[in-house]
C-alpha cells in the first residue's frame, strides 16, 4: 500500500514540475510573439504601442477606424487596438495592462454596441486570451476568475494559462505578421441578393437588433469598469470618446432602448463624448456600397466614417491640449 | 452536473472519500443520495419521472417472482413494459407521432388538432427506461432474483456514473456488486483514474475541438465545398466516438474506483472488418440489449434467411428510433440495417474469396482485403453519421449532394492542425491497445505513469474549456 502512495506523489510532483516548466517555457515563447488572434500576440503588440489615441473595441473599431486618418498635428501617434470576436471587457483589461507601461494617451476611442455592456457568457468565455497576463493585473485577474467559480484553482497550473494557445503561438511565432497600425481595411461589398432576402441569416445586424430590442439590462460589473476607466481618464486629463459605428440599414429609432438607457450613466455629465452614427451620420447606414456585411464597413466605408469622427472629435483634442498633469493609475482601483 | 465539469470534480472527490469512510452499510445511502443530487443537478422535477419508473418495476418484478401462475408473471410483464415505455412515449416520442400524424392528416385534408406536448425530454430517459426493463425481463425469465431491497434496486437504476448515457447494465452484473463489501484497491483506483484521465482527454482534446469545426460547416452546410464537408463528416465520426467512448471511459473509471466494474462500451469500432463485428464493438451494452431482448426473441439467427433480414432490419430501425425521435435517426439505423443485411447475403461470398486467397498464400493478399474490407465497413458508417449530424433529412441530402459534387476548396480552419494531430494520437493509442506490445507496455508503471501525464497534461494544454455537454446526453 504505501508503495502505491509513495508513486502516487511521485507522480503529483513530476505533474507540478512539468506543469511549471512548461508554464514557463511558453511565457517565453509568448513574449516573443507580437501578433495573433487566438494566441493573444496582438495584445502584445498593442502593449507595445505608445499612443496619443488609443481605439479600443470589436471587430467594428478594428475595422471602421483608420488611424492615419485619425492623427491629427497634436495627435501623431494613433493606434487601433479594437480586436475581431471581443468587446467591452477585452478593451477594459487591455486598457489596464497598457497604461501600467505607458503616459495616459490624450484621447480613448471606445467603441460600444447596444450589447457591449450587457453580461455576455460568450464574452466571458472568449476574454481567456488574456490568460497570461493572469499574474500581471488584478483586473485581469478578476475577470478571468469570473468565468467560472473554480477558474482561481485552475490558475494554480501554469500551463492552463496557455490552453488552447499552443499551436497558434508556435504558428505565430515561426511566422508573425505586421499589425501595422492596427486598422484592417475589408474589400468588397454587401452582396444585393443579400439585401433583399428578409430573412437572411447573413443578418447580423439583427442580432444586434434583437438585443436591443429584449432590453439589455447594463452588467453592474461592466458599468464598474466603465466608471472606472472615465474616472482614470479624468484624472489624467484623457478625453474618453464613446462611439456606435453604423450597422447597415438602422436609424436612431432602432437604438432607442439602448440610447435611454445609456442617458441613466449620465456621461456627458462626467465628461464623456458618445458618437453615435446612427444619430449623426445617418447617410452612412444606408449606403450598401460602403458595407462590406451588414454590420462592418468596408475600407470605403472605414475612411468615411473616419473621416467624419475625426471632425468630431477634433474640438476634444486641441482642449486635451491644454491638460498636462501626471499620470494616475486609476483602471484598477474601485 | 457533467463529467468534464470542475463542479463533477469536487463533487467525486467528496463521494469517493467519503464511500470509503462509511461502513459498507452506509455506502447505498451515500451513493444514492449522490446519485439524486446528480441527476436533480440538471432539471430536478425530472427525479419524479425516474423514481416512478423505478417504482413500477421494483414492484412488478416482485410480483413476477412470488406469482407461481404463469399467465399473471407475464401480464405483470406486460403491464410494467407498457407503463414504463409508456413514460417513453409520451416524453420522447409523442411529439414525432402526432407531428407526422398532422402532417399526413394535412395531406388528405383531414381535421387534426391535437397540440404538442411542450415538454423538455428528462436527460437520460432512454438509458435508464431500458436499464429498468432489462431488470424486469431477467427476473420474468428467471436469471435474475428480484431485488427486495428498494434502496439498492433504486441504484441499480440510479448510480450515478451510468445514470445519464450508460452503459446500460444487466442486473447480473451490476445488482449484486452493490451488497458485496468494497475495499479500496490502489491498483483499481490507478486504473480507474487512468480511464477517466483517457476519457476525459477524448472528450476535451478530441471531441470539443472537433465539434467546432463539423458545427460551423454542418451549420450552413449549403454554403461550403465538397472537401469541407467531407472533412466536417470525417471529423464528426471521431468527434462522436470520442465523445460517447470518453464518457464511458470516464464512467468505468470513476465506478472502478469504487471498486465496481462496469461493462466496456467501446472496443475500438472504427478497427471492425465487418459491420457485425462493428456492431460488437460499438455501443455494446445497447446492441446487446436488442440482440437479447429484440432479436432472439424474433427468432435470432434460427429463421430462414428472409425472416432473418427482416430481424435484422427490425432491431435497426429501433435502435436508430431508439436514439431520437427523428427520421434521421430511423434512416441512420435503417442503413446500419441495411448494411448488416447485405454483409449476411455475401457472407458466403466473403468466406470463399478470403480461403482462395489463403489457398495462394500470397503473403500480401489477405491482409490487403482485410485492410480493404476495414476501409469499405468504415467508410459506410462514415456515411450513415451523415444522417445522424444532420439536423433533417433536407440537410442530410445536401450534405450528400454537395460532397459527391467534389468541388470547391477546402475550409481551413486554425485548429485544423492540431484536431489532425490529436487523431493520429488516438489511432497510435488504440492501435497500440490492440497489439501485442500494448499488452506488455500496459504491465509498466513508468509507461502508466507517463501516459498519465501526457493525458493531464493534453487535457490542460489542448483541452477545450468550453465544458460543453456529451451528446449521448440528449438520448
Amino acid at each position: 500500500m504505501f508503495t502505491h502512495y509513495k508513486k502516487f506523489i511521485l507522480f503529483v510532483c513530476v505533474i507540478v514540475v512539468l506543469d511549471q516548466a512548461i508554464g514557463l517555457a511558453m511565457q517565453h515563447l509568448f513574449s516573443k510573439v507580437s501578433s495573433g488572434d487566438m494566441c493573444g500576440g496582438m495584445i502584445n503588440n498593442a502593449l507595445k504601442q505608445d499612443a496619443d489615441i488609443i481605439i479600443l473595441g470589436s471587430s467594428r473599431a478594428r475595422y471602421h477606424v483608420i488611424p492615419s486618418v485619425i492623427k491629427t498635428e497634436s495627435a501623431p501617434r494613433v493606434y487601433n487596438a479594437g480586436a475581431g470576436g471581443y468587446d467591452f471587457l477585452y478593451s477594459i483589461m487591455l486598457m489596464d495592462l497598457w497604461q501600467k507601461q505607458h503616459k495616459a494617451p490624450k484621447m480613448i476611442l471606445l467603441h460600444l454596441d447596444p450589447h457591449s455592456l450587457a453580461h455576455s457568457s460568450s464574452e466571458l468565455e472568449r476574454i481567456h486570451i488574456f490568460s497570461p497576463f493572469y499574474d500581471k493585473s488584478d483586473l485581469v485577474r478578476e475577470i478571468l476568475q469570473s468565468r467560472n467559480r473554480f477558474e482561481q484553482v485552475k490558475y494554480l497550473s501554469s500551463s492552463y494559462r496557455f490552453n488552447g494557445k499552443v499551436v497558434p503561438l508556435v504558428k505565430n511565432y515561426l511566422q508573425s505578421s505586421d499589425l501595422g497600425d492596427g486598422y484592417i481595411a475589408l474589400d468588397g461589398t454587401l452582396p444585393e441578393q443579400d439585401v433583399e432576402s428578409p430573412n437572411s441569416s447573413r443578418q447580423s445586424g439583427k442580432s444586434a437588433e434583437k438585443e436591443e430590442s429584449a432590453g439589455n439590462l447594463f452588467d453592474e460589473k461592466k458599468l464598474l469598469y466603465l466608471n472606472n476607466l472615465i474616472a482614470y481618464c479624468q484624472s489624467n486629463h484623457t478625453q474618453l470618446v464613446l462611439f456606435h459605428s453604423p450597422i447597415y440599414g438602422k436609424t436612431i429609432n432602432d437604438f432607442e432602448l439602448w440610447k435611454k438607457q445609456l442617458a441613466t450613466l449620465k456621461l456627458e455629465e462626467r465628461g464623456v463624448v458618445f458618437i453615435d452614427f446612427a444619430e449623426d451620420a445617418p447617410e452612412l447606414s444606408h449606403n450598401r456600397a460602403l458595407f462590406k456585411d451588414y454590420v462592418h464597413l468596408n475600407a470605403t466605408g472605414a475612411q468615411l466614417m473616419s473621416e467624419t469622427l475625426v471632425k468630431e472629435i477634433r474640438p476634444y483634442l486641441s482642449k486635451n491640449n491644454e491638460f498636462e498633469g501626471t499620470q494616475k493609475h486609476m483602471l484598477s482601483k474601485r | 452536473m457533467l463529467f468534464n465539469s470542475f463542479d463533477f470534480v469536487v463533487f467525486y472527490i467528496v463521494v469517493t472519500g467519503l464511500y470509503f469512510l462509511l461502513k459498507h452499510r452506509h455506502r447505498w445511502p451515500l451513493l444514492l443520495g449522490a446519485s439524486c443530487l446528480f441527476y436533480m443537478a440538471f432539471i430536478p422535477v425530472y427525479i419524479i419521472i425516474l423514481l416512478a419508473t423505478i417504482a413500477i418495476d421494483y414492484i412488478a418484478a416482485i410480483q413476477i417472482e412470488d406469482t407461481t401462475n404463469p399467465k399473471k408473471k407475464k401480464l405483470f410483464l406486460i403491464l410494467s413494459i407498457l407503463s414504463v415505455a409508456g413514460i417513453l412515449f409520451v416524453f420522447k416520442y409523442f411529439n414525432f407521432f402526432n407531428q407526422n400524424a398532422a402532417a399526413i392528416a394535412a395531406a388528405f385534408h383531414w381535421n387534426y388538432s391535437i397540440a404538442a406536448l411542450n415538454i423538455i425530454l428528462p436527460i437520460g430517459l432512454s438509458f435508464h427506461t431500458f436499464q429498468s426493463l432489462s431488470y424486469v425481463i431477467e427476473v420474468y425469465r428467471g436469471a435474475q432474483k428480484a431485488e427486495r431491497h428498494l434502496g439498492i434496486y433504486t441504484l441499480y437504476v440510479m448510480y450515478f456514473p451510468q445514470l445519464v448515457a450508460g452503459p446500460i447494465e444487466r442486473p447480473q452484473n451490476l445488482l449484486y456488486q452493490f451488497h458485496e463489501e468494497k475495499k479500496f484497491n490502489p491498483e483499481k483506483a490507478a486504473s480507474g483514474l487512468l480511464l477517466i484521465l483517457w476519457g476525459l482527454f477524448k472528450k476535451v482534446v478530441i471531441a470539443d475541438n472537433l465539434a467546432v469545426y463539423v458545427d460551423t460547416i454542418y451549420k450552413t452546410s449549403s454554403h461550403h465545398s465538397s472537401w469541407s464537408l467531407l472533412l466536417a463528416t470525417y471529423f464528426f465520426t471521431f468527434q462522436i466516438y470520442c465523445d460517447f467512448s470518453g464518457y464511458s471511459d470516464i464512467a468505468r473509471g470513476t465506478s472502478r474506483i469504487l471498486g465496481i466494474e462496469l461493462m466496456r462500451n467501446f472496443r475500438m469500432p472504427y478497427f471492425s472488418r465487418s459491420f457485425s463485428e462493428f456492431w460488437s464493438r460499438w455501443h455494446i451494452s445497447l446492441s446487446t440489449w436488442f440482440r437479447d431482448y429484440v432479436y432472439i426473441p424474433l427468432g435470432g439467427n434460427r429463421v430462414s434467411l428472409t425472416v432473418n433480414c427482416i430481424n435484422i432490419l427490425i432491431v435497426f430501425l429501433l435502435s436508430g428510433f431508439w436514439h431520437g425521435a427523428k427520421w434521421t435517426f430511423i434512416v441512420w439505423g435503417g442503413l446500419h440495417g441495411l448494411f448488416l443485411i447485405i454483409e449476411r447475403l455475401g457472407g458466403v461470398l466473403k468466406q470463399n474469396l478470403l480461403q482462395r486467397l489463403t489457398r495462394m498464400s500470397s503473403r500480401f493478399a489477405v491482409p490487403s482485403l482485410k485492410a480493404v474490407y476495414l476501409l469499405v465497413v468504415f467508410h459506410c458508417v462514415v456515411l450513415a453519421w451523415v444522417f445522424f449530424r444532420a439536423d433533417d433529412l433536407n440537410a442530410a441530402k445536401t450534405v450528400l449532394t454537395r460532397i459527391a459534387a467534389f468541388d470547391g476548396t477546402l475550409f481551413i480552419d486554425p485548429n485544423i492542425f492540431q484536431n489532425l494531430c490529436a487523431l493520429v494520437f488516438l489511432l497510435v493509442i488504440e492501435a497500440l491497445v490492440l497489439s501485442r506490445l500494448g499488452d506488455r507496455l500496459k504491465k509498466l508503471t513508468f509507461v502508466k505513469l507517463g501516459f498519465g501525464a501526457i493525458l493531464i497534461l493534453g487535457i490542460v494544454l489542448f483541452g477545450a474549456d468550453s465544458g460543453s455537454q456529451f451528446i449521448y446526453f440528449q438520448f
